[in-house]
């Protein structure tokens, strides 16, 4: 039998760390109850005036108590310098709050993300770590990134991430999955394209590949699926990690959203992007450190031009306590910190090479050698050697073949796509910046 | 007393009851807010019940309680959360670790109001059942009768989710 009253005190115990501060709490307190004086007074004086007052009380009273901007990050996860001029780093948790089958709700953090943003503010990185990915939870017991929120809340999911990482943050953000829709109805649906044909296994309602508009309902529904096995490539290193996946598609809904707020000027008007961060019910909260939002938004806006999806390295296969996870391999702290210094474009480039099947025909690191019988080589030649370098001796050359692609000989022959197409100019840079890294090997 | 003196020497605590209370930090600030707000404007009542902190709690707790039937704005804010959203949605992507140690934690949520409240007061406060029932406003006997059936509740779900974590386990 369970002790419950036992588990019950301790769990109590455990989330003291969720009491907010007092010290914050009594500005507040002070300026509504001033606010409440004031209608009390006047709410003995004439109808009209009593009418203009209840008209103006309606909306601060929403105001207050939606307000969604809160301290999500413990004090010693953040970064207290100002954002100017430097590198930013956000911590994006992606919460399923729709609860078990049985109505009770366990909040589980099912899409984590570092939203990176260099110092040059050229691009923003969304960094997905895979949430089934094994963290100690500082009393060595494993746990997996998901359940760290609700295990100690957000402060506990900083901390794992933190350690992971090694960053501290500028501030944080979640999203409760349920409120999603309700939030891109208000911005009147988003734009992306879904990679691999889909079937939500909670409505029926099937997603084919290709680009579309996505309302509230549709978007939540396509963001909460794992895509099944037998709908992804086998030559997607993501190939049976449905969620793994579906942070892409996190990916692609938020670069949409970006693109939204970008073009319709929320992210430069205080009012309209208060409205949206104030919005009730949409499980929407923002910490950006006692930085008003609007500052955070202009600083981060430039990068939005460019947002590019990464996802952290998963390691081994490893069970505990009967459950499946990955090892959180070194490569991920490696990968956080090519990012962190200017060389996301080559982390990026990296994973574009593996996952459009690059590596395919040009093999690992660019080593080439796969046959091509009726081409004059007889095989793909290298892409890390002298030759290719002399050849291709500027970054404009190897973007221009890139972009057209090439056949060469006589069929049949393995003929290179025209990425061109495909990819977006700022993938083919990236992959230009990979492939200039291989000259060494 | 003063008010000042009050708030600086008991906020703490009613933000630590009512974060016990509602299970988030801005739900606590907001609710406390709202309660101090109204200690503030009419403190010389306050002041001049026998135990002033008692008085607060009471309508921390009545405030909570009440949250329900009050505007229209709060019920956004309190309620549209994941229960109603869910609702139709069937099984949920569920993750995947049946020694959750926290899993209690979000059982409350899914308890009556009245019946949290009292596993609040009897097992964070630590108070006796007629104080409780002080609290609470109620009789002594209903203090144990929503104790045992918190309990009861929270004892069956813990098994419910744990098998029903073991099955969702398998996906990924």
């Amino acid at each position: 039998m369970v002790d419950v009253e036992g588990e019950l005190r301790r769990t109590f115990q455990r989330h003291e760390h969720l009491v907010p501060d007092p010290a914050a709490l009594r500005p507040a307190i002070a300026a509504a109850a001033s606010r409440r004086r004031v209608h009390r007074r006047v709410l003995g004086a004439s109808g009209l005036a009593v009418l203009v007052l209840v008209a103006l009380a309606i909306p601060t009273g929403i105001r207050a108590w939606s307000g969604h901007t809160a301290s999500l990050l413990p004090l010693a996860s953040t970064n207290p310098a100002p954002l100017k001029g430097r590198p930013l780093n956000y911590l994006i948790a992606g919460l399923d709050d729709f609860g078990l089958a049985g109505g009770s709700t366990t909040d589980s953090a099912d899409t984590v993300m570092v939203a990176h943003v260099p110092a040059d503010r050229s691009r923003l990185y969304l960094i997905t770590i895979p949430r089934d990915t094994w963290v100690d939870d500082g009393s060595g017991k494993q746990l997996k990134l998901n359940r760290t929120y609700a295990a100690g809340g957000f402060a506990e999911l900083a901390r794992a991430v933190g350690g992971m990482t090694g960053l501290a943050f500028d501030g944080a953000a979640t999203i409760g999955l349920s409120g999603l829709s309700r939030l891109t109805d208000a911005i009147g649906g988003v734009d992306f394209c879904v990679d691999y044909p889909a079937t939500s296994s909670h409505t029926g309602q099937r997603f084919d590949a290709g680009c579309r508009h996505f309302t509230g309902a549709q978007a939540t529904d396509y963001l909460r699926e794992r895509i099944d096995i037998s709908d992804v490539p086998t030559t997607d290193p993501a190939n049976g990690f449905g969620a793994i996946i579906r942070d892409r598609h996190q990916v692609d809904y938020l670069r949409a959203v970006l693109t939204k707020l970008t073009a319709d000027s929320t992210l430069t008007d205080a009012t309209k992007l208060a409205r949206l961060l104030g919005m009730s019910g949409t499980g929407l909260v923002v910490d950006t450190h006692g930085v008003p939002p609007l500052e955070v938004a202009t600083e981060v806006r430039p990068a939005m031009r460019d947002v590019v999806g990464i996802g952290a390295p998963f390691g081994e296969i490893v069970n505990h306590d009967g459950f499946s996870g990955f090892a959180s391999p070194p490569e991920a702290a490696q990968l956080f910190a090519a990012v962190q210094t200017d060389q996301g474009p080559i982390v990026e480039g990296q994973q574009l090479y593996v996952r459009y099947g690059c590596i395919n025909c040009h093999g690992p690191n660019g080593l080439g050698g796969v046959p091509n019988p009726q081409s004059e080589d007889k095989s793909i030649p290298s892409l890390s050697g002298a030759d290719f370098f002399k050849e291709f001796d500027t970054d404009a050359k190897i973007a221009a073949v890139i972009e057209s692609g090439s056949v060469i000989g006589h069929a049949p022959i393995v003929s290179m796509p025209h990425w061109g197409g495909i990819l977006r100019p700022g993938q083919v840079a990236a992959l230009v910046a990979y492939i200039k890294t291989l000259r060494s090997s | 007393m003063t008010y000042e003196e009050f708030a600086a020497a008991r906020l703490l605590s009613l933000l630590r009851y009512a974060t016990m209370l509602t299970g988030d930090s801005h739900l606590a600030g907001d609710l406390v807010q709202d309660v101090m707000v109204k200690v503030q404007v009419r403190w010389r009542r306050v002041a001049a019940a026998t135990v002033p902190e008692l008085y607060v709690r009471r309508m921390v707790t009545n405030a909570y309680l009440d949250w329900r039937r009050t505007g229209w704005w709060r019920l956004n804010v309190l309620w549209a959360r994941p229960e109603d959203a869910a609702s139709g949605h069937g099984s949920a992507d569920h993750a995947d670790q049946s020694a959750d140690r926290d899993q209690l934690w979000t059982l409350l949520r899914s308890l009556p109001h009245r019946q949290r409240a009292a596993l609040v007061l009897r097992y964070y406060e630590d108070l006796s059942d007629a104080d409780v029932a002080e609290v609470l406003d109620c009789a002594v006997g209903t203090v144990r009768s929503l104790i045992s059936r918190g309990l009861a509740a929270l004892r069956s779900s813990m098994v419910a989710d744990l098998q029903h974590e073991a099955m969702e386990a398998r996906k990924w």
